[in-house]
């Protein structure tokens, strides 16, 4: 472990304290309680610390911190405490196939993404908040790119439909 | 409208951040510098030294139990000792509690330890207590350490006496081997830390019971600030960890952080 000089520090700080806000909302988004999301942002902060010095070896240190994020948030809900009881497809019922069905009516992002699994909810969260492409995806989560996209398809298909409903998106289901 | 508003009109009121970035990077801080201080196992011999110990940060009266061996933690010669064999296997037994019961058991416990240790202390909460999950690693000498878990505090519970405020976290392990205090090298055989900005020192010594006590104490890197990590070994076999980000002057007395670590309460098992 290399000791960290005090310009290190003060550039870690600088970089810290400019993305702090956007790192508890995605953590949010990922795990959808503030309380956690403060946990696991810290955690991250300290494993950012603790390789801050060889950051040069990071590719895109921002594409890491997101995903040490959504590892964070996988792991964490694994544990058995914290296990949500989640549905692995989402109910026929429940898609969006058009804006001008109606179907819409019957379901927010909000409501979506409670309903699915903390993988997929952290593939969509990277691709579509964090505009990670699919490679960065596939490789801060360690997964295949046919994973990320699979479980893409159907989250990108929502997005898509309630994009065009602006006015119904904070309708609570 | 953008996915990314999308996401963005999901995200209800966002309550204040509970730790400030500076706060968050003086713990991230500490940890490392604990880490180096030797909370991990490393495989080199214990110093053994006459050395004076780290007790004068914290205030109260003086320790009543008395260090058997101290091992300074400022920079020194490099050593040459050779790591040492050390066993592979886990302590203790098995624990058949569910994770469930250990971590409401502990959300507890702790709180009432720290009660009965420190009258009319005030506590900033109920702590979170969750299970992590080490994998097995090698030793470094050839074994392996076995897959193990240990019942941790993600973030420190707030502790305040007479006005005075410091922050106490706690985590509980199967051991697979003694606590000791760790040479101040990072490296075995490598070169010492010359450039250390702050002070510290490791006391290892013996609880009432017989129990094996590692202190190591660290002053700084931030002014004012001490930071106690207090390792007692079981006989059972589990390890206590229990530590104390305060300032200097300390918000509890070592005595005090001895008897929580003891308090039957606080264990590995129910």
């Amino acid at each position: 472990m290399s000791r960290m000089t005090a310009s290190d520090e003060a550039a870690f700080r600088d970089y810290v304290s400019a993305r702090m806000p956007g790192w508890r909302r995605t953590a949010y988004l990922m795990c959808r309680d503030w309380h956690l999301a403060d946990d696991l942002v810290g955690t991250v902060l300290g494993k950012l610390y603790r390789r801050w010095r060889r950051r040069s070896e990071i590719n895109d240190v921002d594409a890491y911190v997101n995903g040490m994020l959504a590892r964070a948030v996988i792991d964490e809900t694994r544990r058995p405490w914290r296990r949500e009881h989640l549905v692995d497809e989402f109910p026929a019922d429940g898609t969006v196939v058009a804006a001008d069905t109606g179907s819409v009516d019957r379901l927010t992002l909000d409501s979506y993404l409670a309903r699915l699994g903390p993988r997929r909810r952290a593939v969509l969260v990277l691709r579509f908040y964090c505009d990670l492409s699919v490679e960065e995806t596939a490789d801060v989560l360690g997964i295949s790119l046919g994973t990320v996209k699979s479980q893409t398809a159907r989250g990108l298909e929502t997005l898509r439909a309630l994009s065009l409903t602006p006015n119904q998106i904070r309708q609570v289901p | 409208m953008s996915y990314r508003a999308l996401f963005d009109a999901t995200i209800p009121a966002e309550p204040p951040p509970r730790d400030t970035v500076d706060a968050l990077i003086g713990r991230a801080r500490r940890r490392l510098a604990l880490q180096r201080l030797g909370a991990t196992a490393g495989g080199v011999a214990v110093v053994v030294a006459a050395t004076a110990g780290g007790f004068a940060v914290a205030s109260g009266p003086a320790p009543s139990w008395a260090p058997v061996t101290v091992a300074p933690m400022t920079p020194a010669p490099t050593t040459s000792a050779a790591p040492a064999p050390r066993p592979s296997t886990l302590r203790g037994v098995d624990s058949k509690e569910s994770t469930a019961h250990a971590v409401a058991r502990l959300r507890s416990a702790f709180p009432r330890a720290i009660r009965d240790a420190v009258p009319g202390v005030h506590l900033g909460g109920m702590p979170t207590v969750v299970r992590r999950n080490v994998p097995a690693t090698p030793t470094g000498t050839g074994g392996t350490y076995p897959a193990r878990f240990f019942y941790d505090m993600p973030a420190p519970l707030t502790v305040e006496v007479a006005g005075r405020q410091g922050k106490i976290g706690f985590s509980l392990h199967r051991l697979i081997e003694d606590s000791f205090c760790e040479p101040p090298n990072e490296d075995p055989g490598g070169p010492p830390r010359a450039t250390a900005t702050h002070e510290s020192s490791c006391v290892e010594t013996k609880g009432p019971g017989g129990q094996r006590v590692v202190m190591a104490t660290l002053v700084g890197p931030e002014p004012g600030r001490v930071v106690i990590d207090m390792r007692v070994d079981q006989p059972d076999g589990s390890m206590v960890n229990v530590s104390l980000d305060s300032p200097t002057g300390a918000v509890l007395t070592v005595e005090q952080l001895l008897a929580i670590a003891l308090n039957p309460r606080v264990s590995f098992y129910p």
